[in-house]
């Protein structure tokens, strides 16, 4: 990943372009996970490179770009969560042309992914965008506690206090409301 | 038997406690079968996430949504630059000492010319007799002219829009146009 970092700070519009492909899918699913929503993920996704690339000469090190990357992008969807206050659904007339995977799926078994899938949005609503952000780079992405602190800017007692309330408050919903 | 708090079982289960909280709550789990229900409970949350949310959307198709944003990105990067703050002009060191000489030169005219004598000023040109001379004026209200303290002026009316006045050799001239008629009204005076 660095060898894709490393050439974005010297400032060729063909680098640039490469520092964007490799990391346009990772930026994406991160924030589409955050706002469960294609058209507002696709929107901040766009934002989140923007910014980066208009700031560039603020990273100091090169090694550090992806991280910076996520941070922003973590950052940018919590801001996006606190503006609009929930995620908004896409209804299933609303979806795009059906393609890919999907085209292999019978009506029913989408609109049974589609019932789990807005089950789940509704119980990643019940959290605050921090909390929400903290529950799903540690459990979704897989990042340890000290990395989910450094995306949040916040204490690794801070982000374990907000990673215990989402699993907690989550359990609950689950417990309470079953699909 | 004391039972760890909720908090601290949901940390328990995604392996985020230390180790030496992680070895007492263990120990505790192991022997309890309420909290061992918990526990599994938490980590059903996370496995139910990570199943359900991994990878992309279904309906997206991502090469298409990909070249899309892209190419957002670049028409952002190229209209961020496009608004840019200009580049700071460089500064001539010698700019700010050279207006300060300047200026002193100019104080010290001043003060020399206002200490020479009156003799050697040059008189200024006496003015002319305000007897025998034509005066032709044309401003906003309207043209005119005048000798002597007599005179007349032609105003235009407080209807009047797109008032233009001029001056040409020995003559004024004024144009405007009634705003209510549309009629347009031109006036000459000429000096003889």
């Amino acid at each position: 990943m660095n060898e894709a970092v490393e050439p974005v700070l010297e400032g060729s519009a063909e680098r640039q372009n490469r520092f964007i492909s490799d990391n346009l899918r990772r930026i994406f699913l991160l924030v589409y996970r955050m706002v469960g929503n294609v058209a507002d993920a696709q929107d901040l996704t766009q934002e989140v490179f923007i910014k980066a690339l208009q700031r560039q000469d603020q990273l100091k090190e090169t090694e550090k770009a992806t991280h910076w990357l996520s941070r922003i992008a973590t950052n940018t969807a919590i801001d996006f969560l606190r503006r609009h206050g929930r995620v908004a659904f896409c209804d299933l007339d609303d979806m795009p042309e059906q393609a890919g995977r999907s085209r292999e799926e019978s009506p029913e078994a989408m609109v049974l992914r589609a019932e789990r899938k807005a089950f789940l949005e509704r119980g990643l609503e019940t959290l605050t965008p921090r909390e929400r952000a903290a529950l799903l780079l540690r459990d979704v992405e897989g990042l340890p506690a000290e990395e989910v602190a450094r995306h949040l800017a916040c204490s690794k007692a801070t982000v374990r206090s907000h990673i215990a309330n989402a699993r907690v408050k989550f359990r609950r919903y689950l417990s309470r409301r079953k699909p | 038997m004391k039972h760890p708090d909720e908090s601290a079982l949901a940390l328990y289960a995604g392996g985020d406690l230390a180790w030496w909280k992680r070895f007492g709550i263990g120990r505790h789990v192991r022997q309890c079968g309420e909290c061992g229900r918990q526990v599994d409970e938490f980590r059903g949350v996370g496995a139910l996430l990570q199943a359900e949310l991994e990878g992309l959307p279904p309906n997206l198709e991502w090469t298409e949504a990909a070249a899309a944003m892209r190419a957002n990105i670049r028409l952002g990067i190229a209209a961020g630059q496009c608004v840019a703050d200009p580049p700071q002009r460089v500064r001539n060191p010698w700019r700010a000492p050279a207006l300060a000489l300047a200026a002193v030169v100019a104080i010290l005219a001043g003060w020399i010319i206002q200490t020479l004598p009156p003799a050697g000023r040059i008189a200024p040109p006496a003015p002319a007799p305000a007897a025998d001379v034509l005066v032709l004026d044309a401003n906003p209200a309207g043209v005119g002219v005048e000798r002597d303290g007599r005179g007349f002026r032609l105003l235009r009316p407080e209807a009047a829009e797109g008032v233009e006045v001029s001056v040409r050799g020995d003559s004024v001239r004024s144009r405007y146009v009634d705003g209510k008629t549309g009629q347009v009204t031109i006036s000459h005076v000429y000096a003889e």
